[in-house]
């Protein structure tokens, strides 16, 4: 598919500093992110589909930026905070997501694969949409989400040791 | 008592907004902010679109994402891989122990620059660092030494506590380039402890002469312009501005 990224950036290009406003909580950080944001969708141009941008996009910050908290170290501000920290921190799964995590999700969202835990995790304790919210923007059944938050939410309570 | 209803999540008014979702979904969402009073929500995104292109125009970012862009491939093609920059870490690693002072050369071919400030924190000072890649490894890279096109170079820095910082460089042509943050705006928030790698190395062309390397940093908020300027310029950099710089001689093939 051809980009037209001047295009793409003046349509959503602020909803994506939002997001990654939203997510890493410091602007020069987040200004950095977006425009890495934009390089991923240049980076993979030939395999986008041109149905849902805005999704992609925000999905992309998404991935971008909870990569970029995994080597993070500050006191979360507040419970939403609090779990995006734990969900970046979390080792990958020996199944999908591997310790090259941006790349490798990013090569499956672009490849049209299965979405990550990850995304899903942070879409329902972080952003709030309820499970079938979830289930609708990644694809997926409702009961495949539940069962996908609930190992990631062991996987979380045995890290922290309170499981 | 009836339960609240949740308000629209940030993620889903995006997409409302864009004009995504179904039509039988963003009905249902127009109707709960309706129902909570908070349609200006939408009207808020839109004015806060008008701000953002206004702060960040596609003038400015567009350039740079597309500069970001072929760098990576660049890298890629030169097959320029993380054991490079692992070398290049590690050996940063090695040599903050025996920091060597950086001292500013003297230059005919700009106007002068501002010295070299001796802040001192906790012992330490920001500190830039310049590896050029070798068959062994890397090598540091003291002020004056001797570069040539086509030498892959990793910068560093040492933050020291520092919270803001930019590096740039410029050329004996006059061209400046941004390396961290690789886009024109704030300043980016450093790491403040230890040696920290840029994310990519790079490689240096043909310009002729030099190339003058240097690391801002500050505990407040400053922009890249703060840098570019003053170095495009030839101006002294704002005194609340923590100065380090490396200028390297480019050797003629």
């Amino acid at each position: 598919m051809a980009v037209d990224i001047e295009s793409l950036y003046r349509k959503h290009g602020p909803m994506v500093l939002r997001r990654c406003r939203h997510l890493l909580r410091e602007e020069a950080k987040a200004v950095d992110a977006m425009h890495d944001v934009f390089v991923e969708i240049l980076r993979r141009k030939d395999t986008l589909h041109g149905d849902s941008p805005a999704g992609l996009l925000l999905t992309t910050a998404t991935h971008v930026c909870v990569n970029r908290l995994r080597s993070v170290r500050r006191e979360p501000v507040d419970r939403e905070d609090d779990m995006l920290l734990r969900i970046a921190a979390l080792p990958g799964d020996n199944d999908a997501e591997a310790r090259t995590l941006a790349r490798r999700i990013l090569d499956r969202l672009f490849s049209g694969q299965p979405e990550s835990t990850r995304l899903i995790a942070v879409l329902h304790y972080v952003d709030r949409l309820t499970l079938e919210e979830v289930a609708a923007e990644v694809g997926m059944s409702v009961s495949g989400v539940r069962k996908r938050l609930r190992l990631l939410k062991e996987r979380i309570s045995a890290q922290m040791g309170d499981a | 008592m009836s339960a609240k209803p949740n308000p629209v999540p940030d993620w889903l008014l995006e997409r409302l907004a864009a004009g995504e979702l179904p039509e039988s979904q963003a009905k249902e969402l127009r109707k709960r902010l309706a129902e909570q009073g908070e349609e200006s929500r939408l009207t808020a995104l839109a004015q806060s679109n008008q701000e953002i292109l206004g702060t960040l125009p596609p003038e400015e970012v567009v350039p740079e994402i597309e500069r970001r862009a072929a760098r990576g491939q660049r890298a890629h093609d030169r097959r320029v891989q993380p054991v490079w920059v692992l070398s290049a870490a590690v050996a940063c690693t090695a040599g903050l122990v025996a920091m060597v002072a950086l001292r500013r050369r003297p230059n005919t071919a700009r106007p002068q620059l501002p010295t070299v400030e001796d802040i001192v924190i906790k012992g330490l000072k920001p500190s830039l660092r310049i590896h050029r890649k070798t068959r062994a490894g890397a090598e540091l890279l003291a002020a004056g030494a001797r570069v040539r096109k086509g030498d892959t170079l990793q910068l560093g820095y040492v933050a020291a506590g520092r919270r803001f910082g930019v590096i740039a460089s410029i050329d004996a042509r006059g061209t400046v380039t941004l390396h961290l943050p690789e886009t024109p705006g704030p300043a980016a928030a450093l790491e403040r402890d230890g040696e920290r790698a840029l994310a990519h190395a790079f490689e240096l062309d043909d310009s002729p002469g030099f190339e003058r390397f240097v690391f801002v940093a500050a505990d407040s908020l400053f922009t890249t312009a703060d840098v570019t300027s003053a170095l495009a310029a030839g101006h002294a950099f704002p005194t609340s501005l923590s100065t380090v710089e490396i200028t390297l001689k480019k050797e003629t093939p």
